[in-house]
């Protein structure tokens, strides 16, 4: 709990943040609560992510997957099951799915392993894709979804607990573990860490959150298609975001999907194209000269300041 | 009583025999040197008892249980550490951070408190790394990173050490702080200990008996003097140093 | 089951096979000299392709005749890349791992930029031109002249490369980089030198395969991912920075492609593709050909 404590700076903006994003609504209106949605999904989306492969340095580039799985749940069982299930039920599937794949997939390990999770992706992109064709659906429509401030509220839910579950990891015991995967896998397991089964634990705790994510974006936009749900620049969007605000702790995600979503509501409406090719630079830049991220940038003006 | 028990373990790469039939038994308490030339199988030995690989006959037993094909982080909260010839530090943690979690995850199966951090920076100053506790074990010297390796491996709270070459490259002067260090700390845990070293001098004067590895092949044991003055051992072990 | 003996599956089958071979080849040279994991590779092939596009439809040139202009306009976007980025990555990096993991991330970027600056330039709707699409029928097989010229221009590129690479000082020096880094080092190689030279033949073949391509097919600013995955199975599948091996994985991977097409249907086509991409990472990552990597 001390560990916990120790954290609010961390958790005091959680809060601000949280609170702007209930007051949006009320205050901003239509627009600007289309924003927070934005960024709600986007700090719960990084987390989660760097709750498996920020903490472990196992990269994924394939988180979408976790994301379609999830958005297909609910859009699948659109008015035959009620939503306060279904977008759960997104989460499980999702979580389910990467403990099945945790196995096989994590046994492969390096450039291997990051590869293979965007093949993994796209495999069941195109799966899915044939199943719905089959179907006769090449996209479907969702009428009467819930409107986009209850969306929001949900979404800042997710937000927090994606965010408090990468602050537990990174201060608990089992955080370490995975710190201790990261430095080197062999000298983990011979300290007595079942690299394995950790592996597995956080890979699918990972999955879970994406899922409802997912979900809820697809009443978001009522409407579902394949490659826009599985959409590749999802992966790459997530990884950008944690590598901009610097992947090793709860901070880095805020200030990633933050810059990121600023970026986008000045660029993306106008010029979509631009917006991407900064993401491609600014992800280039980052791993070139700041491979710590704006979170290690600002923590080094920090220190030169004080000095 | 016999705390380890090697039983007839033999181990094939492909077709190359890297162990064959080696048995032995370590007693509580003792300190075993395991000699023999590069390639004698003597890291793959330790592999087999440790986890990260599997005999393809044989077995080793632990305080009487049979320990073959278990995990290496199963057979480490049994009461086994080993260290790497070759260091393996979380190179981007701190000395003491290294300890921690060894301290976390090893047989003492502690929650993260101030209390593990204090018993980190105890071992740490057994091994005489405690003004060290601050740096990333990646920008250690070799010597302080395999006085790192052993407080890790004295970290999982272990009944048996197994040290591979902890000694290799350290400048005679640290060889002999580190034979004061394996001392004490054997005394000071009542640990047993097999030991790997190509420093000839130290692992005579450190066991209290000695196994000789050649080929795969288990070629002698017994007292340090009496392995010195073994007919076999000089052809085959100090025959070859002097080439 | 006659369809398996058709021979105009065979010929298909050889045009996918030499030009996935010719692909990975660009792939295998970067990764086997620098351990660089270019996921931007088959963006590279769409510059090529675009290339060829802009020569015909502009100024009437064929691409086969320009194809030396557009190896050399790829190869200049790899030695680029190569002394902006990757000669300080190679550098400055000390693990293996490291490397591999920044290079994904940093062609990952590239490759977003480099599809949308195309998009940005070309708009994203797809492009095609006609060329030597004249259909000849040869013992009883109907090709257009484009896809034959395809093949021969692919196997003629394939055997001049493994050519170069076995008989001159240079092809040498590559070899020998692949084999161990440290040792190419203290026995004289200049590896930056090689490493360049790497990146530019990569790059300019990968170019040469998009020209090709361009001839017979529809062209688009995202057209090059798929060619990446097969790049990389190619690649796995002949082991990784084994050349010959990764030729023979091109031409297995153009007949399985081409004949479990026939035998099911083209909606299958990315299943398959990604499926023995995912299968092939998941049971041999050190490939059919290769020899399990150390370390």
């Amino acid at each position: 709990m001390k560990e916990i404590t120790r954290n609010w700076p961390f958790l005091g903006c959680l809060l601000v943040l949280a609170g702007a994003g209930i007051a949006t609504p009320h205050l901003f209106g239509a627009y600007w609560t289309l924003v927070a949605l934005n960024l709600a999904m986007w700090i719960a989306l990084t987390q989660s992510w760097t709750l498996f492969s920020g903490m472990t340095g196992y990269i994924s580039l394939g988180h979408v997957v976790f994301y379609g799985i999830g958005a297909y749940v609910v859009v699948a069982t659109f008015k035959t099951v009620p939503l306060w299930i279904s977008v759960p039920m997104g989460g499980v599937v999702a979580a389910l799915f990467a403990l099945i794949v945790a196995l096989p997939v994590l046994r492969v390990r390096g450039p291997y392993f990051v590869i293979l999770t965007f093949g993994v992706a796209e495999l069941v992109k195109f799966i899915i894709l044939n199943i719905e064709t089959g179907l006769g659906k090449s996209s479907r429509l969702l009428f009467g979804a819930p409107g986009a401030q209850t969306l929001l509220y949900v979404m800042i839910c997710l937000a927090i607990a994606a965010s408090g579950l990468t602050l537990f990891a990174k201060v608990s015991r089992f955080g370490r573990g995975l710190t201790a995967i990261r430095e080197d896998e062999t000298a983990a397991e011979t300290v007595g860490i079942p690299v394995a089964r950790y592996k597995v634990i956080a890979f699918a705790a990972s999955a879970a959150i994406p899922g409802m994510v997912g979900g809820l974006m697809a009443l978001r936009s009522t409407y579902f298609e394949v490659l826009q749900v599985f959409n590749p620049i999802v992966s790459f969007t997530i990884v950008t975001m944690a590598i901009i605000g610097g992947s090793g702790d709860a901070r880095g995600p805020l200030f990633g999907a933050a810059f990121m979503v600023g970026l986008s509501e000045l660029l993306w409406a106008n010029a979509p194209r631009l917006y991407m090719i900064l993401l491609g630079l600014f992800l280039v830049g980052f791993v070139v000269f700041a491979p710590s991220g704006l979170v290690g940038l600002l923590a080094r003006r920090g220190r030169e300041t004080s000095a | 009583m016999s705390l380890l028990i090697a039983d007839g373990i033999g181990k094939s790469f492909g077709g190359l025999r890297a162990l064959a039939g080696v048995s032995f038994a370590v007693d509580e308490g003792e300190i075993v040197g395991l000699m023999g030339a590069n390639g004698a199988g003597k890291t793959t030995l330790f592999s087999i008892i440790a986890g990260h690989q599997r005999a393809s006959e044989g077995a080793i037993r632990f305080k009487g249980a049979s320990i073959s094909g278990l995990r290496p982080d199963q057979v480490c909260r049994l009461g086994i550490a080993r260290t790497f010839q070759i260091v393996r530090p979380f190179a981007g943690l701190s000395a003491r951070d290294n300890v921690e979690t060894a301290l976390l995850f090893g047989g003492a199966q502690q929650s993260a408190s101030a209390k593990v951090s204090d018993r980190a920076m105890e071992i740490l100053e057994e091994v005489g790394l405690v003004d060290q506790w601050q740096k990333p074990a990646g920008a250690m010297t070799l010597s302080g990173r395999k006085r790192l390796e052993v407080a890790r491996a004295l970290g999982t709270a272990p009944e048996l050490l197994l040290l591979d070459e902890v000694m290799a490259g350290l400048t005679p002067a640290e060889v002999a702080e580190m034979l004061e260090t394996l001392r004490s700390v054997k005394r000071g845990y009542n640990l047993t200990i097999v030991i790997i070293e190509h420093v000839v001098r130290a692992l005579v004067e450190l066991s209290d008996r000695i196994i000789v590895l050649h080929h795969g092949e288990l070629i002698a044991e017994g007292a340090p003097a009496d392995i010195a003055k073994d007919k076999s051992v000089r052809a085959v072990y100090f025959g070859e140093e002097d080439a | 089951m006659d369809i398996l003996f058709s021979p105009q599956l065979l010929f298909s089958a050889l045009v996918l096979g030499a030009l996935y071979a010719l692909i990975a080849l660009g792939l295998n040279l970067v990764y086997g000299t620098m351990r660089l994991l270019n996921i931007a590779h088959g963006d590279l092939v769409m510059i090529g392709a675009y290339a060829a596009f802009w020569l015909f439809t502009l100024t009437g040139i064929s691409p086969l005749i320009g194809l030396p202009v557009i190896a050399v306009l790829t190869a200049g976007v790899g030695v680029a890349l190569y002394s902006v980025l990757f000669r300080g990555q190679l550098e400055g990096t000390q693990s293996v791992a490291q490397l591999e993991a920044n290079s994904l991330l940093l062609f990952f970027g590239i490759s977003v930029v480099l599809q949308n600056v195309m998009a940005l330039a070309f708009t994203a709707s797809p492009r095609a031109y006609r060329h030597l699409d004249d259909v000849y029928h040869v013992a009883g097989v109907a090709m257009t002249g484009n896809r034959v010229a395809t093949l021969l221009i692919a196997v003629l590129v394939l055997a001049g490369v493994v050519i170069f690479l076995k008989s001159t000082i240079y092809g040498l020096a590559v070899t020998a980089l692949i084999q161990s880094r440290d040792a190419a080092k203290v026995v004289g190689i200049n590896v930056s030198q090689v490493q360049v030279g790497s990146f530019a033949l990569g790059f300019g073949v990968a170019g040469i395969a998009g020209a090709l391509i361009s001839m017979a097919e529809q062209i688009s600013p995202f057209m090059g991912f798929p060619f990446t995955i097969a790049a990389f199975v190619v690649i796995i599948l002949g082991g990784l920075g084994n050349i010959a091996g990764g030729i023979i994985a091109g031409v297995l991977l153009g007949f399985i492609e081409i004949y479990a097409v026939a035998l099911t249907s083209a909606t299958y086509r990315s299943i398959l593709l990604y499926g023995i991409f995912v299968g092939v990472l998941l049971i041999r990552p050190q490939g059919l050909f290769g020899k399990t990597r150390g370390g």
